[in-house]
């Protein structure tokens, strides 16, 4: 296990570094440019690129930037926050992202595990009706509508909650959007689970578990919740990234300084270093993730072994 | 069986060599047959099944009645989907059958006979005067064409890609799931906007941009499945036998893992369209003046305070189409599954 | 119990999503005002990008920087100048030496005094190529000595022409006359800058609210990207005795219905108003609309479309847009149709009447015109029909007039296809060096208050194409009059009007198409009085009291 972590570990590093090298391309034929005022002359355009030096190579462009990068210093904003360092301007918002997200996650897939053992083990009854349709629901509405839907009634209507972030309370403020953003998860959590758990409380093991006289919780909990739980996992990898990278929409509504709406900015902008930056840290989460996934897949269940070829 | 009618000579463990097995085929197992004894086949057993199912069928009627009005509708409401009223810029709808809920008031106020409207516009007019049916079921339409082609694209790459990186393991999953980390690994809108350099926005832009990235979930949720099932003895057992990988994915661990994919499908529909809206938000979706139901909600999401209805029936639509889309997953995931066969 | 409170949660989410089907429509209720605090709350849909005076671009840097730092001059509510760190100044006879005398009570937040070397410090480094600020054309534009020789490098920074006689005198040499020089002078690039400080800082300097020396009436206090930023009173003001308001918490929502939200709920004072909120809000006393000095247009590629160079072609486009159709009935928000180039409320005449309140207007919106003179283009051109690709930014705004553009053109038989890209794209696309479009929308931000910012600046100068494309020996005659140094640019009354021939010689051949001057809708709380917006000139909080 611990060999086949490392090599993980090293094919993490070369992959992150051809994500890297493969967008520096894209960025390089991207329409668009940081200075692009109507106002700039040709010429002005010309100093300012030699000024933050992207008038350079492509190779030796990357090149400064691994060699910085290796540093801890990803360069400078080019126009969202004019010449601030890009770490300055990411990490906080990572750690604004990464809060609302656990709290979402956190949420949602508790829910969810409720509402998928209800629904799982209760096949075909009306608990299984609710909670099947509070799980299509989750997927149906469009997370927007619920979020503004929330922020009118339960801040607006009913002033409980705050409709907008505020720094100084991170977690008061954000009980609203935690709600919308947990939605999702809840929704998938939900639908997986019941998936597996009719097909595990059907398989023979729990049968006999059955016949054996064991109570309906231990059945549930002992030996069929653990094999359910495979393909939960799988989807709570990438659901999990994309959750803590930030939601625009929820960023947007309740004026979360998130990093969701800081790539999609950064990005109509041209604003290279920090949609670098951003995927650095995206591509790192995901790739960690997903080695967490396959590691975890042994662990729920023995008899699979990733490492091992066919 | 006893050792008698054994008709080979009787090796020991230890002499056994891979000649000393053959693979004799499906066909030929007569246990094969003897399931098959109803003489129903597999199609029309999982149909009769799915019909039992009354949600699966509804969904199935409610979604029929969908296409039926995404193709009928832009025809029957006398307007284009382009036309553009002056003045009469988001008038709420007005339905004389639906009078008690869509009575042309917004706010209290007869917006209709406010301006002298005397058509009636079911669904309302959007913020340019144009008739929001129309709109709504053009917009279906390209839902239905993303859903399609999300479906195709999930089941084509998606499960392909999923079953190959499972069931080989070794080298080509380390390389496949590199490769997926890649992909997934660069954000979308770069990859989107460089799109825009070679096509024009619109229904192509949309297909291709998805087919980036739309089939990686699919694929993630297939290869959990595979890594389960191939270490299971049934799978052992046809490899054994010496089936090569093919048949055994096709026959032994597909039929297993169907319920799943269909689940994964029905999921990765939403997300097209979300996708979609979210591509018509950063202006890379489908040009004006052409609608889909994303870029309508999108739309009407900036007016849901005030003109409530330009969100309100695009969304309907799309919830129902979700819902649907969920239901007859359920009932077709069912219908499908082996293991309730007998029962 | 699990199971109670999982059939609490369910009934609890049914109800909220019934509810908000239904519910959400209706409440322009009041706007109660529930802050009674002495401290102004303000929505923004932007943030900050630089707090840097010479750095920052646009309009709401510039304005958090004027709530922190003075200029030399100023405008009062009716757009007036007035001295701020100036005390009082003079034009020499030619026009070429300005001499301002500097208030002796100014001080930095530091403790340092405001002195006429501040100002030299801050003009020479926005000129340096070093910083290579994107405003560093302000500069030349205000046309100061051997400005182009430094900002190229070619010339030493000491060269540049301005000088501090002694602590208090600032005298700058221009080098022709530029009639609006004192204009220039409200604009916050101009500010004074504490060299110690700017220079101790290094890098660091504007990147945070502890990198920044306040000399103006309030002092930022807190700025948290992405979340909102806080201004308090500076107490050490020379003025402070009429401040009246203890400071402003802005807060950044970049969702017009959640800020509309937080004004009902008393949480904002001002906000602004999206184009479907206004249908809303348009009866409420906090209702206002004001006009902004952006010009929008289209913007013609003769190279790629050389028929675009048929005048009538052009006259038949410009007369089938119903522009009273897309600023009442879409955008609502207060937007002015423009049948001129020169929008209201940018500039007042030697009468002090505003030029457009002496202008004609110049066509209207008349479809038999607009198809007479596609049928003369036809005529001319030898061709049937037009096929135009049409270059647009993504906004809201943008793609619903596109598509009314689009439609009115139908009508007589010009197609438009819609390209929307993001903003940052169609600028490029749109930028001289690439000229990559057919018919692109696109608008010019007035940078100071004389028509010259649209005459001189965007219609003629070398950053236009519009030269490239159409050399008009009339307009280009008429221009040099105007321009700074040009024949009347020391007569202010016969330039003005020559000014008015220049607009009808664009507006004759309309080389670009005028659409619309923007306008803002917003929410400003009857509690607040003494707000003071300008179309040219920055949104000042200064004279703001509360009830």
């Amino acid at each position: 296990m611990v060999k086949y972590v490392l090599k993980r570990l090293f094919w993490a590093l070369v992959t992150v570094l051809l994500i890297l090298f493969i967008l520096f391309l894209l960025l390089e034929f991207m329409p668009g440019s940081p200075f692009n005022e109507e106002k700039l002359t040709v010429d002005q355009i010309r100093i300012l690129k030699e000024h933050y030096g992207l008038d350079k190579p492509f190779f030796e462009k990357f090149w400064i930037f691994l060699v910085n990068a290796t540093k801890g210093d990803f360069g400078i904003s080019y126009n969202l926050q004019k010449n601030m360092k890009v770490s300055q301007i990411v990490m906080p918002r990572l750690w604004v992202s990464v809060r609302l997200g656990l709290q979402a996650i956190g949420l949602g897939s508790v829910m969810g595990v409720i509402l998928g053992v209800i629904s799982g083990s209760n096949q075909n009854n009306w608990k299984d009706s609710v909670a099947t349709i509070m799980a299509v629901v989750g997927v149906s509405i469009p997370s927007f509508v619920f979020a503004l839907t929330l922020s009118f009634l339960l801040g607006y209507k009913i002033p409980i909650f705050s409709m907008i972030y505020q720094a100084n309370h991170p977690f008061a403020s954000t009980i609203l959007p935690t709600i919308s953003l947990s939605l999702f998860t809840m929704a998938q959590v939900t639908r997986f689970l019941r998936t597996e758990l009719v097909e595990v409380m059907d398989s023979e093991y729990i049968r006999l578990a059955t016949v054996k006289g064991l109570s309906r919780i231990k059945i549930l909990f002992k030996h069929g919740f653990r094999n359910a739980l495979i393909s939960v996992v799988t989807i709570f990898g990438p659901l999990v990234v994309n959750v803590l990278t930030g939601s625009l929409v929820i960023e947007k509504i309740f004026s979360i300084p998130g990093i969701g709406g800081l790539l999609v900015l950064a990005i109509q902008s041209s604003d290279y270093n920090i949609i670098v930056m951003v995927t650095f840290i995206y591509s790192v989460l995901y790739i960690a993730v997903n080695l967490l996934v396959d590691v975890l897949y042994g662990v729920i269940d023995p008899r699979i072994r990733v490492s091992k070829g066919a | 069986m006893s050792e008698k009618e054994f008709p080979y000579p009787l090796k020991s463990p230890e002499d056994l060599v891979k000649e000393d097995f053959k693979h004799v085929g499906y066909l030929n197992l007569p246990q094969q047959e003897m399931i098959q004894g109803t003489g129903i086949s597999n199609l029309k057993d999982a149909w009769l099944r799915f019909c039992k199912n009354k949600g699966a069928l509804v969904g199935l009627i409610i979604i029929l009645i969908i296409l039926f009005w995404a193709i009928i509708g832009p025809m029957i409401s006398g307007y284009r989907y382009d036309l553009v009223h002056k003045g009469w810029n988001n008038l709420p709808p007005k339905m004389p059958a639906l009078s008690f809920l869509f009575d042309g008031t917004e706010r209290g106020v007869d917006i209709y006979a406010k301006i002298g409207v005397e058509q009636n516009f079911w669904f309302g007019t959007d913020e340019l005067g144009r008739d929001l049916f129309t709109r709504v079921w053009e917009g279906t339409r390209v839902s239905f064409i993303i859903a399609f082609v999300a479906v195709i694209i999930d089941m084509l790459f998606g499960v392909t890609y999923g079953m190959i990186s499972g069931y080989f393991g070794g080298v080509v999953d380390m390389v496949m799931q590199r490769i997926l980390e890649i992909i997934n690994g660069i954000p979308n809108l770069v990859v989107v906007t460089l799109f825009v350099l070679v096509f024009k926005p619109g229904m192509l832009t949309i297909i291709l941009s998805l087919m980036i990235t739309g089939w990686i979930n699919m694929s993630r949720v297939v290869r959990s499945q595979v890594l389960k099932y191939k270490e299971q003895e049934f799978v052992l057992a046809a490899k054994v036998l010496g089936a090569n990988g093919f048949m055994i994915l096709l026959k032994e661990v597909l039929p297993n893992i169907l319920g799943q994919m269909i689940v994964m499908t029905m999921f990765s529909i939403p997300n097209a369209i979300f996708y979609e809206a979210f591509l018509a938000f950063v202006g890379l979706g489908l040009r004006e003046p052409f609608a889909s139901l994303g870029s309508l909600i999108n739309k009407g999401y900036n007016s849901m305070l005030t003109h409530m209805h330009l969100l309100l029936f695009p969304v309907i639509v799309l919830a129902l189409l979700m819902l649907c889309f969920n239901l007859i997953a359920d009932g077709l995931r069912d219908a499908f599954d082996p293991k309730m066969k007998g029962f | 119990m699990k199971k109670l409170r999982v059939f609490l949660f369910v009934i609890v989410s049914l109800a909220l999503l019934a509810s908000g089907c239904t519910g959400s429509g209706g409440s322009s209720g009041s706007s109660g005002d529930t802050t009674k605090d002495n401290i102004l709350h303000v929505a923004k849909d932007t943030d900050i990008r630089s707090l840097d005076t010479n750095v920052a671009t646009d309009g709401l840097s510039f304005e958090v920087i004027e709530t922190f730092t003075d200029s030399l001059l100023d405008y009062d509510a009716a757009g007036n100048l007035i001295p701020r760190l100036a005390e009082s100044w003079s034009v020499s006879e030619d026009g070429l030496t300005w001499t301002f005398n500097l208030r002796k009570d100014a001080t930095w937040s530091n403790g340092d005094p405001v002195t006429a070397h501040d100002f030299v410090f801050s003009w020479r480094r926005l000129a340096s190529p070093d910083l290579a600020s994107d405003y560093n054309y302000m500069v030349s534009t205000a046309d100061i000595v051997n400005a182009a020789g430094v900002m190229d490098g070619s010339l030493p920074l000491e060269d540049l022409g301005v000088e501090a006689v002694d602590d208090y005198t600032l005298v700058v040499h221009l080098a022709h006359s530029v009639p609006y020089f004192d204009q220039l002078m409200t604009f916050p690039v101009f500010n004074p800058l504490n060299e110690a400080f700017v220079t101790a800082q290094g890098d660091n300097y504007a990147l945070s609210v502890d990198a920044l020396l306040s000399c103006g009436p309030f002092i930022l206090t807190e700025w948290t990207p992405g979340s909102g930023w806080k201004v308090t009173k500076n107490p050490d003001y020379y003025d402070a005795d009429s401040i009246k308001i203890d400071g402003i918490d802005f807060i950044l929502s970049s969702d017009y219905q959640a800020s509309a939200l937080l004004f009902e709920n008393g949480q904002v004072d001002i906000t602004k108003l999206s184009a479907s909120l206004v249908d809303q809000y348009s009866s409420n006393p906090a209702f206002q609309q004001v006009p902004d000095g952006y010009l929008w247009y289209l913007s013609l590629n003769f190279e790629i479309h050389p028929e675009l160079r048929n005048v009538n072609l052009r006259l038949a486009m410009a007369w089938a847009i119903d522009r009273d159709n897309i600023t009442q009935n879409i955008m609502k928000d207060g937007s002015y149709s423009a049948y001129y180039m020169i929008p209201i409320g940018l500039a007042t005449g030697p009468d002090g009447k505003d030029f457009r309140d002496g202008g004609p207007t110049y066509y209207g919106y008349d479809l038999e015109k607009a198809k007479e003179y596609l049928e003369l283009a036809k005529a001319e051109l030898g061709v049937d029909s037009f096929t135009f690709e049409f270059l647009i930014e993504d906004s809201e705004e943008a793609k619903n007039n596109a598509a009314q553009i689009q439609a009115d053109l139908a009508e007589i038989g010009i197609t438009l296809e819609i390209v929307s890209v993001p903003k940052s794209e169609r600028l490029s696309r749109m930028n001289k060096s690439q000229k990559d479009f057919q018919i692109g929308m696109t608008r010019w931000g007035p940078d100071y208050a004389d028509p010259n910012t649209y005459l001189g600046d965007n219609f003629s100068a070398a950053n236009s194409y519009l030269i490239e494309f159409w050399n008009n020996a009339d307009y280009n005659a008429c221009v040099a009059d105007i321009v700074p140094g040009g024949a009347l640019s020391t007569d202010v009354a016969a330039r003005w009007d020559r000014m008015y021939e220049c607009e009808a010689i664009l507006m004759a051949e309309v080389p670009i198409i005028p659409i619309w001057q923007s306008g803002i809708s917003e929410l400003v709380s009857t509690r607040v009085h003494g707000l003071e917006q300008h179309v040219v000139g920055l949104t000042s909080y200064r004279n703001i009291t509360l009830d």
